[in-house]
């Protein structure tokens, strides 16, 4: 399919000069000049959002903006790492944490949490913020034979929900409840092993964090050089 | 007030992960090992214990990161303590040879979920036993019977889950070493009758568009498949491209839940699918929606099949096919008026006895409307196995060496003589299908089956119990016990997809290198090795030192291969035809000039009833198929915890009309009758089905859909008739 | 709004919105579940499964506290906690501080004592009347005598393919410096300009009548006694745009309200000002209500339209702006009730007209609403310029003697100011001189001796009640702020916990979607700021500390 050429457009980013291609997002712009705004709710491979507002950038308004969701703009001129965008996404880090469980099942299984990789890029030690995380208060689901979901471990970026209704169309994940108690659910809030969900795993793939990991899939050992019988609801 | 184990962070930006005792992990990019979609993704392997962790997508060309359940999480087969580790021989006491499970048996009777053929029948008909012997036991078998009986009264069957030097290989070994054409695949059971059509229409079997194509699609059709739960990655990026305004026309007798995406969803009568496509093309030359000027420049027999569908006004085929003559007309100008307009099929077209009909029906469609050759364009039969378009192309078939070169064809005999040193058979040989009567007649006495299981996976399967056992010598070479094991005189132990190093073909004719993640279990061998230490052992020298050895040869005797190498195609592969590796990702459309045989052939076709049609005797249609969660024979699958556990057990799936005729509830066991055996099994009530229509997965051992299937072929394709037999049902108390 | 609708006639008819009914209505519809049980689990007016037969909902925000007393809505609880079918809940500001304490039983608006809420929700006392008022009051700017009168502006301007009308209406709304009264005060000709300019077929206009923020209920009186403005309004702007279809999007408390708009609208179709052909011209315009199922933040413009479409009403990123990017991703032209229901007497008088009756530089007629310590607490329309003093004066002082100590003078996103800053002019730019906003010209009066910590905080419970839940800092933050607030109240503030509001603060402010979590904080900041006798000593934990 032939591309009409769309117009270019020049800004500055952290003082380097970039150019791209109108409609491109301040994010990608940034990419392509090497600076890695920090995200958790999003990936190339999904229609931003903008929720975390972990990429927020300022670009000389009233408030900032976030980055993967605000185009580039012609002449704009884009702090994207300065100290005083950096509080910001401090403090946004520490309110995640400040909820966030003491184990992360993605941290100990795959090692990649990105929340906890964030707190360690911004060495943060302490959150002075009130503890929510007692008592496990938002619970988990352990009903899918394959996943294994900790709401205490979710900050409702909403990848998930965008891996299951954008990428695989199978359409069981929503946002329920409103504020603070907003959770994700399956089909009609369903325990999630009894919903419609097909175990495709994008969920859990694009997961940034614990909420959404693999239960440890299988108990069998390689048995090498041994064979045994395995009498399991034989006829 | 809290802190997460940052404490051993010493600075800002470290990237030590704070961890406690996470194993020594290793990263291995491969593919998935299951369906034609060929799902790049990256195993993640615990070396010290041998075992894959995890699974993560890759962004390969067919699946940009996506995965489905079984390659997400269908990975452990390969690590189950079942795995065949060492050569067994059978037991002299053993004989006669016969079925050695009660199942394998006796089919019939309420079976529980017994996913697994119970070691403890078979193995004590069997010793343990060396290499060595092992391998000269069969060499010589297969050679003696060679020499008695000529080639003719041997042959191979090879495996579409294999690679395609396996592949390569194991066809070379049947026509070099055994002397016969007789060497086949299981794409005789599926896309037999496409590929015979496509063969005779355009001079190619493969997709002229790749699936991820339909994004520049106006229209697609989707008939005679379910590719939410066969083709399930496939399916997202249809269901993309449906989302952002392609129009779907879904035709299938059973709903396909991607019909939920459709602008329009068909549910024809069974068996009626050359009236509506034949329909469908008198509306549109009624209408001209046609391209002339292709037809023109690039068709031939226009003026026949124009013919032949006049007769098939929207009146007649609404009685044919129990569709309204309104959506006839509908389905055929949403076609028609599609700028662009691509054609998807599955085994609802090819596993019929007019399964080529069906083929060639679709590939007019097409034609007359010039909807091949360009982007959004073109016909693509979904292939099922991860390499059955690779076995194919490798010359795992009897009619054709490598590249479709046919062997009738004494150009084509000399060449494959000179490129392999051996006189070679020009006789055509006998396919999956025609094996199993040969064995059953005598005429073929010696089998060697690698990777294939064709006790649960071939149509009647009393007769193939039979024919088994009446087979001389039979080689098995599997990674678990099959159901056809238990007829074998020698079983070789093989590596697994996880073990090995090898290329496959998708549906997409996207080559792609698969690599190892694990180490074979106890003394199981590389299958590409077993098939040349046969060889050798028969008198034809195989030797290679590697298996990129083995695809530089089988590379070397194509067109389509011939500019691939391991190198070139690097982690992601290449599509062929790749006229320049090192510019290009290869052609994700073909045909945009001319075709393999220059110009296409219409070839029309007559509505003709199915070979088996209800009685009242008789009266439901049986339909077959697979499921999302399981793998045909169900042996890899059903040792897999996780699929295990979601699909543990058969079923047959019955409309609510019908449940409510026989006073049936969700759950109730149903007895399944037809005129070759019957099964017991559970019920479920759905009105996805067609009622008169019942649906029988075909993975369940217990409850196993071919003990009823209906064994007649295509008498071009060769394919039986999976999708169409005559069954009654009744309560089982 | 098909499946909102459906699933709000739902509610009213079954008490609840069950899975049985969501699974029929999933295939009906041809949506998948959790689209329902995202909109289920969002709107408050859905119940999983039916509740008892009296629901009485008792508002919970700051005009009703400090008219209800301490723990009110506790006291309503306790006193009807075995009452059989009645089940208590507290909401929201539900738009009646002019009569607060108030409550709803069974949607019925009421107002009195815990004993006079008792004796309704019992039925010992019958439910007051929800209809519409049947003499409606006059109103300055309301510039038809009688009810044959009505309309008379389309009339004039509604002439056949004549685009200079257009133009002139413009250059009024311009010269007559209308801005949105529905808090964000934006140029109202400049919107109106730019939504005829944009590129995007169909149009659509939308009037927000969501308003919800305590302190607010102009809105509400203008829906009851001048709806025929806002009509008006709507019909000029379609043509303005080249719009057909309009939609009022109104709060689900206001029903009396509501009912009032239906009888307006039936009317006006009547008499031809809506439908084809409107009054002898090629316009085709109509109305449609859509009730809100409920929420604050419905009154965001962006989330509003996020309802309409059928989803969570979760803001959206901006820009783009609604008036390029609306209602299905088309051109909309939204305006709050007040805004629309001034342009008619603008149009018909002239600029220099409304220009003249504000005070002195000061242009054009304001609707306050004012609630709190104050005599006659009700809606007022006044000149633009009008003092806050005199403002208060209007309406009959501080009772009892007392002194005024602090108002909030633009709801509850807005800066407390000391009574020091009386003397300010009812205007945006002077207000925000003064150190807080006009907002939505919701005037709470509060005098000497209210403690403004625990009203502020009041305001920052609320916005942390209301918040969507979309973004993480109004969501977690909102929320951590409350809790750090009354921790500290508790008697048990953390160190630097002053630093870290401002912190917070700063970072809702600034990271925030959209302006719920931007000025969520705000209100407690301003006591801080202003009133730092009040605030400090609790927060702080230093010697001193009030109880």
């Amino acid at each position: 399919m032939a591309t009409t050429a769309r117009k270019l457009i020049k800004l500055t980013i952290d003082g380097k000069p970039a150019q791209v291609p109108e409609g491109t997002s301040i994010w990608d712009a940034a990419r392509n000049i090497g600076i890695d705004i920090p995200v958790l709710c999003h990936s190339p491979r999904m229609r931003p959002v903008g929720v975390c507002r972990m990429c927020v950038v300022d670009i000389g308004l009233r408030v900032m903006a976030a980055s993967c969701v605000r185009l580039c703009e012609e002449g704009m001129n884009v702090d994207a790492s300065s100290a005083k965008v950096e509080k910001h996404r401090k403090m946004l880090t520490s309110l995640l944490l400040s909820d966030y469980p003491e184990n992360s099942a993605r941290e100990s299984s795959t090692g990649n949490d990105q929340l906890l990789a964030l707190a360690r890029k911004f060495a943060i030690e302490h959150i002075s913020l009130p503890d929510g995380a007692a008592g496990h208060a938002r619970g988990s689901d352990m009903s899918s034979p394959v996943i294994a979901v900790d709401h205490q471990a979710c900050i409702l970026c909403d990848k998930c929900i965008r891996g299951c209704d954008e990428l695989q169309h199978n359409n069981v994940i929503t946002r329920t409840g409103k504020g603070y108690a907003a959770r994700i659910a399956f089909d009609l809030n369903n325990p999630m092993g009894e919903s419609t969900c097909v175990a495709c795993g994008e969920c859990m793939a694009v997961c940034p964090t614990g909420a959404l990991t693999n239960k440890p899939v299988t108990s069998m050992r390689a048995a090498v050089g041994k064979q045994r019988n395995q009498k399991r609801g034989e006829a | 007030m809290k802190a997460y184990f940052l404490n051993d962070i010493k600075a800002a930006g470290s990237s030590a992960v704070a961890t406690k005792k996470k194993p020594e992990v290793k990263e291995t990019d491969s593919l998935c090992p299951y369906c034609g979609v060929g799902c790049a993704l990256t195993f993640v392997v615990d070396q010290e214990k041998n075992r894959i962790l995890y699974t993560r997508g890759r962004d390969g060309a067919p699946n940009a990161e996506r995965l489905c359940v079984k390659g997400r999480y269908g990975f452990d087969y390969a690590m189950h303590e079942q795995r065949l580790t060492t050569p067994l021989i059978r037991k002299a006491g053993s004989y006669p040879k016969g079925p050695l499970s009660a199942l394998v048996k006796e089919s019939t009777g309420k079976h529980k979920p017994g996913g697994r053929v119970d070691y403890n029948e078979i193995l004590p008909h069997f010793r343990e036993a060396g290499w060595d012997e092992a391998l000269d036991l069969a060499a010589s078998r297969l050679k003696q019977i060679r020499d008695t009986h000529g080639g003719g009264a041997l042959a191979g069957f090879g495996s579409a889950k294999g690679s395609n030097e396996e592949a390569y290989l194991f066809q070379k070994l049947v026509r070099a070493a055994f002397g016969t054409n007789n060497v086949d695949h299981c794409t005789r059971l599926c896309h037999a009758s496409s590929v015979a059509a496509l063969l005779e229409g355009i001079g190619s079997g493969a997709v002229t568009n790749v699936v991820r194509d339909v994004a520049n699609a106006d229209v697609a059709i989707l008939t005679g498949c379910n590719p939410t739960e066969n083709h399930p990655v496939a399916a997202t990026f249809i269901k993309d491209a449906a989302v952002n305004g392609t129009k779907l026309i879904v035709i299938n007798p059973r709903r396909p839940q991607i019909a939920d995406f459709a602008e329009m969803y068909l549910r024809p009568k069974p068996g009626s699918d050359v009236a509506l496509y034949n329909g469908m093309m008198n509306v549109m030359i009624a209408e001209d929606l046609i391209d002339r000027e292709f037809i023109a420049n690039r068709v031939d027999g226009f003026d026949a099949l124009k013919k032949v569908v006049a007769d098939y006004t929207p009146e007649r085929v609404a009685k044919l096919t129990g569709l309204p003559a309104e959506d006839i007309i509908r389905a055929a100008r949403l076609f028609g008026s599609a700028k662009a307009a691509m054609i998807f099929w599955g085994m609802g077209i090819s596993q019929h006895t007019f399964g080529t009909d069906n083929a060639r029906c679709l590939i007019a469609l097409a034609m007359i409307t010039g909807n091949v050759g360009r982007p959004g364009t073109g016909l693509h039969p979904l292939r099922g196995q991860n390499n059955v378009q690779g076995a194919s192309d490798s010359g795992l078939i009897p009619m054709m060496y490598p590249d479709y070169q046919s062997v009738k064809d004494p150009k084509i005999q000399a060449k494959f003589e000179k490129y392999w040193g051996v006189k070679l058979s020009p006789e055509v040989g006998l396919t999956v299908t025609e094996i199993i009567g040969a064995a059953l007649k005598g005429s073929v006495k010696g089998m060697y089956m690698m990777g294939e299981n064709p006790f649960l996976s071939d149509p009647d399967i009393n007769k193939v119990r039979k024919a088994l056992s009446a087979l001389e010598f039979l080689v098995v070479q599997d990674i678990f016990l099959t159901e056809t094991a238990e007829f074998a005189d020698v079983i070789f132990p093989a590596s697994s997809f996880m073990e090995k190093t090898g290329t496959y073909t998708n549906t997409d004719r996207r080559v792609q290198i698969g690599r190892p993640a694990l180490k074979m279990p106890g003394a199981a061998r590389q299958d590409w090795e077993l098939i040349c230490e046969i060889g050798n052992r028969m008198g034809y020298p195989m030797k290679y030192t590697s298996v990129e050895e083995v695809f530089d040869e089988f590379a070397a005797c194509t067109n389509e291969y011939k500019t691939l190498s391991y190198q070139n195609l690097g982690p992601y592969g290449k599509w062929y035809p790749c006229p320049d590796p090192k510019t290009s990702q290869g052609e994700k459309i073909v045909f945009g000039d001319t075709f393999p045989s220059g110009k296409a052939k219409l070839v029309p076709a007559q509505v003709t009833e199915p070979d088996e049609l209800p009685t009242e005797e008789y009266p439901f249609v049986l339909n077959t198929g697979r499921v999302l969660e399981h793998w045909h024979t169900g042996s890899m699958t059903r040792r897999s915890q996780a699929l295990d556990t979601i699909e543990p057990e058969a079923f047959v799936e019955v409309h609510p009309l019908d449940a409510a005729k026989l006073g049936l509830q969700e759950g109730d066991w149903l007895q399944v009758k037809s005129r070759r055996g019957e099964i017991t099994l559970k019920a479920r009530v759905h009105d996805r089905a067609t009622p008169g229509s019942v649906f029988i997965p075909m993975h369940f051992r217990e409850a196993a859909a071919n003990v009823l299937t209906n064994p007649a072929i295509d008498p071009i394709g060769k394919i039986p008739t999976f999708k169409f037999c005559a069954v009654r049902l009744s309560k089982h108390l | 709004m098909k499946l909102l609708t459906k699933m709000m006639h739902l509610q009213e008819q079954h008490g609840a919105v069950t899975d049985s009914m969501l699974r029929e209505m999933s295939k009906e519809e041809g949506v998948p579940l959790y689209r329902l049980e995202g909109l289920r689990g969002f709107y408050p007016v859905f119940r999983a499964t039916p509740g008892r037969k009296m629901q009485v909902q008792v508002c919970r925000d700051i005009v009703c506290m400090m008219k209800g007393g301490p723990q009110f809505c506790s006291k309503v609880k306790s006193a009807l906690s075995n009452a059989a079918d009645v089940e208590v809940e507290e909401v929201s500001c539900v738009g009646r501080c002019d009569t607060a304490p108030a409550a709803t039983i069974n949607e019925v608006p009421v107002s009195g004592s815990v004993e006079a809420i008792t004796a309704y929700a019992t039925g010992g006392k019958p439910l007051p009347s929800n209809a519409p008022t049947t003499t409606p009051r006059r109103w300055s700017t309301d510039p038809y005598a009688n009810e044959k009168e009505h309309y008379s502006v389309i009339k004039k301007f509604l002439k056949p393919g004549d685009d200079r009308q257009r133009d002139e209406v413009i250059n009024i709304l311009k010269e007559a410096d209308l801005r949105g009264l529905g808090g964000a005060a934006f140029p109202t000709g400049m919107k109106w300009d730019l939504t005829r300019k944009a590129v995007g077929r169909p149009k659509y206009v939308v009037c927000n009548a969501d308003e919800s923020e305590p302190g607010t209920f102009k809105d509400r009186v203008i829906l009851e006694e001048l709806p025929h403005l806002l009509i008006e309004a709507m019909v000029l702007a379609g043509w303005m745009i080249g719009a057909t279809e309009g939609i009022i999007y109104i709060r689900h408390e206001y029903a009396k309200e509501k009912k009032a708009l239906q009888q307006a609208i039936e009317k006006a179709r009547r008499f031809g000002a809506l439908g084809k052909k409107i009054l002898g011209s090629d316009t085709d315009f109509d109305l449609q209500i859509f009730v809100s199922p409920g929420g604050y933040i419905m009154g965001e413009e962006t989330a509003l339209l996020e309802a309409l479409e059928d989803k969570r009403g979760e803001p959206r990123n901006k820009p783009p702006f609604p008036v390029d990017y609306g209602l299905w991703g088309k051109p909309t032209l939204m305006n709050n009730v007040e805004t629309f229901a001034a342009i008619p007497i603008i149009l018909e008088r002239g600029a220099a007209w409304w220009g003249a009756q504000g005070k002195g530089n000061y242009k054009g007629l304001k609707y306050m609403c004012v609630s709190g310590d104050v005599a006659k607490p009700g809606v007022y329309c006044v000149p633009w310029g009008t003092t806050v003093h005199e403002l208060l004066t209007l309406c009959g002082g501080v009772p009892d003697g007392k002194a005024l100590y602090a108002f909030s003078p633009g709801g509850a996103s807005t800066n407390f100011l000391p009574a020091s800053k009386l003397d300010t002019a009812l205007d945006f730019k002077a207000m925000q001189e003064a150190g807080s906003s006009l907002g939505t010209g919701a005037m709470v009066f509060m005098a000497a001796g209210r403690d403004v910590l625990e009203l502020a905080i009041s305001e920052v419970k609320f916005f942390r009640n209301e918040s969507c839940g979309k973004c993480v800092p109004c969501r977690v933050g909102s929320h951590k702020a409350v809790d750090l607030v009354e921790t500290a109240l508790a008697g048990k503030p953390q160190p630097d916990l002053v630093a870290l509001l401002q912190d917070l603060n700063s970072t809702l402010a600034q990271t925030s979607i959209c302006g719920l979590g931007q000025v969520a904080m705000v209100p407690l900041m301003s006591v801080i700021n202003y009133f730092p006798d009040d605030a400090l000593p609790r927060l702080q934990g230093s010697a001193g500390r009030r109880k």
